[in-house]
């Protein structure tokens, strides 16, 4: 549904988008990651043809942005990073009036501002001015400016910025129920975001792609993906060192005394292959006890980090 | 055309939700009272017309008509809900029309506000009530062209305050531009027909021709093409310098 060929931003002498190419299908949930001025912002004014791209082509639901900026319009539902809605005005009237402005009239506006005050639960602050809103209340109502006309495919920049954790599952509930039959793409910074509700994450910097798979995919890039946690009692701790040492999958990183009786084993895979079986089978067979266990998933912030930090030439991307 | 009227009404309704307009139509209507009355010596004159209303109106347009219109673009830019506007699914000249006729309506209600003056002069004596009327379009006239420049050079910049400025010299240019002192005061420099051809551009002798009672196409089409072509330009300025 959004096709980016080749698109380049440039404002004066600073490229901000450099080359980027991206297709986003139907029942995706984007997950758009980077720096602070990587261009994900940049690359989602683009897309809502708030800005014209330098060169490049952006097609959204087969039109192109540049060529039908209106037709592309209608299809996006799209929440800006800052101020979204006039301040002066209640929910209620700007509501009714981005509702208006999308064409909609009537019973279909009626309708279309009843369910989504309902879905973003606005029903309390319905009559209050913007200004006077929480910072929480104002990103709630950015986003339901941008679902008033069940748009087919939504740009959200940093939604959940400045909620409480409450508020934030309420709108990744809501992400996740949306997704069937929209294209979504979303900004964040908070990483743990991407692993609850995308389906895909790209990551970019300096303007180019850097990473784009599934948030799974890229946990298996991070350094700790796979690293086993053992906890095995004091009596034993010198029989399961031997053990795991001479293990050929493992390499025994750490041991840490935990509680008075029972010491904390952690141990990194080679190749990052899951090596869990193995090590449950091999303590079975010494007759050593598992206090608890547990197996790290990785960290999206190491691969963020490692993908994106300055310093990344130095270090190199793992492997 | 749906969308325009939504955002025109948006527009004009938001107009009054802030101290600026109240402020606003108080100072016209009480400053084109005082100036007809006292500057304009509206009874020493003895006639039953509103020539003494009328003639400061582009004067006060200069300084008022600026800061009706240093909103317009300059806050949307400023507070960024600019990125909301433009992301709406209407055409860049529809935002444009819509804000600028939003703004001409509300300077229109400041006029209707003045209609006591009006009033006034036909229990005093038997006016040309249809001069009157041609007066009026007139004002409204220049008040909408003033508007248009505002609009442009709103767009231009973030600041209120700059566009406020920028407007009010660019409005008391183009009003002396027709003024017999920048005439006289040019007429050793320049050519005859140079002077005549900026003289054209000055909107004061177009104000005063139509304030006199006669209705010259030509003096409506000069209001009408100038605030056109301004209007143009604020699209071209905002979709050529949308972000920040």
């Amino acid at each position: 549904m959004i096709i980016l060929e080749h698109v380049t931003r440039k404002f004066g002498s600073f490229t901000a988008v450099d080359d980027l190419s991206m297709t986003v299908s139907k029942g995706e949930v984007l997950g758009f990651l980077g720096p602070n001025g990587a261009g994900k912002t940049t690359t989602m004014r683009m897309i809502s043809g708030f800005l014209m791209p330098s060169s490049g082509k952006i097609t959204v639901c087969g039109y192109d942005v540049a060529e039908n900026p209106v037709q592309v319009k209608q299809h996006i539902g799209y929440m800006p990073e800052v101020a979204s809605s006039y301040n002066d005005m209640t929910v209620l009237s700007f509501l009714n009036f981005i509702a208006q402005a999308r064409g909609l009239a009537g019973s279909a506006k009626e309708k279309a501002v009843a369910r989504v005050v309902d879905n973003i639960s606005l029903n309390n602050v319905l009559y209050q001015p913007i200004e006077t809103l929480s910072k929480g209340y104002k990103r709630r109502v950015g986003l339901a400016q941008a679902l008033v006309h069940d748009p087919d495919i939504l740009i959200l920049d940093e939604p959940t910025e400045g909620l409480d954790p409450n508020q934030k599952r309420d709108i990744r509930t809501l992400i996740r129920r949306l997704r069937e039959d929209k294209a979504i793409i979303i900004s964040t910074h908070v990483l743990e975001e991407v692993e609850a509700m995308c389906s895909r994450a790209v990551i970019i910097d300096k303007g180019k792609i850097v990473l784009d798979d599934t948030p799974r995919a890229l946990l298996s890039l991070s350094e700790t993906h796979q690293t086993l946690f053992v906890l095995i009692p004091g009596y034993q701790k010198e029989r399961a060192q031997t053990l795991f040492t001479e293990m050929q999958q493992i390499i025994l990183t750490d041991i840490k005394q935990e509680t008075p009786e029972a010491f904390l084993f952690t141990m990194q895979t080679k190749e990052r292959e899951s090596a869990t079986a193995d090590v449950v089978e091999a303590l079975h067979r010494q007759d050593i006890k598992i206090l608890d266990m547990f197996v790290e998933k990785g960290r999206l912030e190491e691969v963020f980090y490692a993908f994106t930090s300055p310093d990344r030439e130095l270090k190199g991307p793992m492997q | 055309m749906k969308a325009l009227e939504v955002l025109t009404k948006r527009e004009f309704v938001s107009y009054f939700t802030t101290p600026v307009a109240w402020i606003f139509l108080m100072i016209f209507v009480s400053l084109s009272g005082l100036l007809t009355f006292y500057a304009g010596n509206f009874f020493e004159r003895g006639q039953a017309d509103l020539q003494s209303f009328f003639l400061f109106h582009p004067w006060l347009y200069v300084f008022l008509i600026p800061a009706v219109s240093m909103r317009m673009w300059a806050e949307e830019r400023r507070s960024g809900t600019i990125e909301m506007l433009m992301t709406l699914p209407v055409s860049t000249a529809e935002l444009v029309l819509g804000k600028f006729f939003a703004a001409w309506a509300f300077v229109g209600v400041a006029l209707l506000l003045t209609t006591p003056v009006w009033v006034t002069v036909n229990y005093l004596g038997t006016p040309d009530n249809g001069v009157i009327l041609m007066s009026y379009l007139a004002s409204f006239l220049i008040a909408g062209t003033f508007l248009s420049v505002g609009s442009c050079l709103s767009a231009c910049t973030k600041s209120q305050m700059i566009a406020f400025v920028l407007t009010m010299m660019a409005c008391i240019l183009l009003t002396f531009l027709g003024s017999d002192a920048l005439i006289d005061a040019f007429s050793n420099v320049a050519a005859e027909k140079v002077m005549k051809l900026f003289q054209s551009f000055g909107f004061l002798i177009h104000f005063l021709s139509l304030t006199r009672g006669v209705l010259d196409v030509r003096d409506l089409i000069f209001f009408v093409s100038f605030s056109s072509v301004f209007l143009f330009a604020t699209v071209i300025v905002l979709d050529h310098k949308k972000a920040v």
